[in-house]
């Protein structure tokens, strides 16, 4: 072999180096996968720490006795909660009582919009919703947490100054639950449902 | 690439043959690490993937967010079946139909999310009530007598408390032993457990310091436990047998209450004492009504009524994903004394 023959060899094996070094970099680059957990806005993990939040807000609202107290805040005349809009419900994510303060908390300093809807069951076995507060359409990464509170027939409702009145569910005209089983104590069976969404 | 003629390389040591199999050989070990380092990677994106998923642990927390509604609504249920009922088996059935009644509700509730929740009561201990509502009445029987057993052979007592006027009670020193406070005639409740030992609760007055009342119990084995004391407030002070307070204050001697499974329950010198008092037995009304009270009475006297002491629920959960099946042991205020 010449000289010459050596040189283009090199040159060859230069070009195939450098080939195999940019192949490495490209697949490297390539592996690196969009996946779900990839930071977004729409992150599984933030919609994850969300839905925590929300099941944990419910379960402590549940437990420290302030969830029910939300359901029952109930102006008899306007046929609404006290102090809502126009609709009923309260437009932004907070309402008054212990509850509505924990969800103020939670979620506005945060940037989080929430909706809260009241499910129950209708005289007719068939299920209707009741809106307490509702912020808007949730986005396609919303997330929801519910939890379910037992009403009574003497169950009394709040007034505006967040003390229990004299007006029991069972002689309540225009509460938005009706009694679903007038025979027993029982007087329906709400599930509250908290949907959270980054604004 | 490389040369790879088998010409000689003029050089010594044939180099060129050399580095070929070189190039081949790094090229072969790269192939091999690339695609090591894809299946890692991948590995690891998945196991990230699906750890941080909440799918699992949210389905269960449903699951159990159920038990725990429902725990609170069989103990809700078992006290409207108590207030209502006037026999054990209305007291049964009224327990049964509001089970049955909120089953559905929270059905059609779960239903929504495609979610299958029902709840079978499984068995139910009767209970009997005795109460007594008058505060100036003694603390005897229906008919005087200040020695007699309110129940025995109860498999269980719960929520024992007695609210006594301080003024209605018989005065010993604060430290008298028994011989001196039943000298004294001072009012003494007997609890014996499922062995037959029995423990005596002293309630008197302190003779030496003024609105004092005193507990003190005559233990099983026969040592006088340390006294609680407590003021009596708004001239009433509250024995809590079953929670072990005196006044809301925790009273160590009272233990023995929540530690034994009582089967009977005595007031001695009952003359000594007035005031209201209420328990729970684990027996039904019909075996423990022997005249000593009055079934379903008035305030004015001691009275019974059936209860269910406690009941089991079977709760069944399906999810999509999750079953879940566990027995509820529902016992209110579940402190036995």
């Amino acid at each position: 072999m010449t000289a010459a023959d050596r040189g283009q060899a090199f040159t060859l094996e230069g070009f195939v180096a450098a080939l195999v070094l940019l192949s490495s970099v490209v697949f490297a680059l390539q592996m690196t996968a969009v996946t779900p957990l990839s930071p977004s806005t729409s992150s599984q993990h933030l919609e994850g720490q969300q839905a925590a939040v929300a099941a944990g807000l419910l379960d402590q609202a549940a437990a420290n006795g302030s969830l029910r107290p939300a359901l029952l805040y109930w102006n008899e005349s306007t046929g609404g909660f006290h102090g809502a809009s126009a609709k009923g419900y309260y437009t932004s994510c907070t309402a008054p009582l212990a509850f509505g303060v924990r969800l103020d908390r939670a979620f506005t300093d945060r940037g989080v919009a929430c909706n809260v809807q009241l499910r129950y069951v209708t005289a007719t076995g068939s299920l209707g919703v009741e809106r307490l507060v509702y912020a808007g359409t949730p986005t396609d990464d919303a997330v929801l947490a519910s939890a379910t509170v037992t009403l009574y027939d003497d169950d009394v409702l709040y007034g505006v100054d967040g003390r229990p009145t004299g007006t029991t569910l069972a002689n309540a005209t225009t509460f938005y639950a009706p009694d679903a089983d007038p025979g027993s104590p029982v007087y329906n069976v709400v599930q509250v449902q908290v949907i959270a969404w980054r604004m | 690439m490389a040369h790879v003629s088998r010409t000689p390389d003029p050089a010594p040591g044939g180099r060129t043959a050399d580095r070929a199999q070189l190039m081949l050989a790094t090229a072969l070990v790269l192939a091999t690490l690339f695609v090591a380092l894809a299946l890692v990677m991948n590995a690891v994106i998945f196991t990230e993937n699906v750890a941080t998923q909440a799918d699992a642990s949210g389905r269960v927390h449903e699951a159990l967010g159920y038990r725990n509604v429902a725990n609170e609504a069989l103990t809700r249920a078992i006290a409207d079946a108590d207030a209502g009922g006037t026999t054990p088996a209305t007291v049964r059935s009224a327990f049964r139909a509001e089970v049955a009644n909120w089953s559905d509700l929270a059905a059609s509730q779960a239903a929504v999310n495609g979610h299958d929740l029902t709840l079978t009561v499984a068995s139910m201990t009767d209970g009997t009530r005795l109460v007594q509502a008058n505060a100036s009445r003694p603390l005897t029987n229906a008919s005087g007598a200040a020695d007699w057993t309110l129940v025995d052979g109860a498999a269980g007592v719960r929520s024992f408390a007695l609210t006594l006027t301080a003024s209605s009670l018989a005065a010993a020193p604060g430290d008298a032993n028994v011989t001196t406070l039943r000298a004294a005639g001072a009012f003494e409740v007997g609890l014996t457990n499922s062995s037959g030992a029995t423990w005596r609760v002293f309630v008197y007055r302190d003779s030496t310091v003024s609105n004092v009342v005193v507990v003190r119990v005559l233990n099983a084995d026969g040592s006088l436990a340390p006294a609680c004391n407590a003021t009596a407030t708004n001239g009433t002070v509250t024995v809590g047998v079953s929670n072990a307070s005196v006044e809301g204050a925790p009273c160590a001697a009272l233990g023995f209450a929540a530690r034994n499974t009582v089967q009977a329950v005595a007031f001695r010198s009952g003359y000594a004492a007035r005031g209201t008092y209420a328990l729970e037995a684990a027996r039904v009304e019909t075996a423990v009504d022997d005249g000593d009270v009055v079934h379903l009475g008035g305030p004015s006297v001691p009275a019974s009524r059936p209860t269910l002491y406690a009941a089991t629920v079977s709760l069944e959960y399906a999810g999509p994903k999750v079953g879940y099946r566990t027995t509820l042991a529902v016992v209110p205020e579940a402190v036995h004394g």
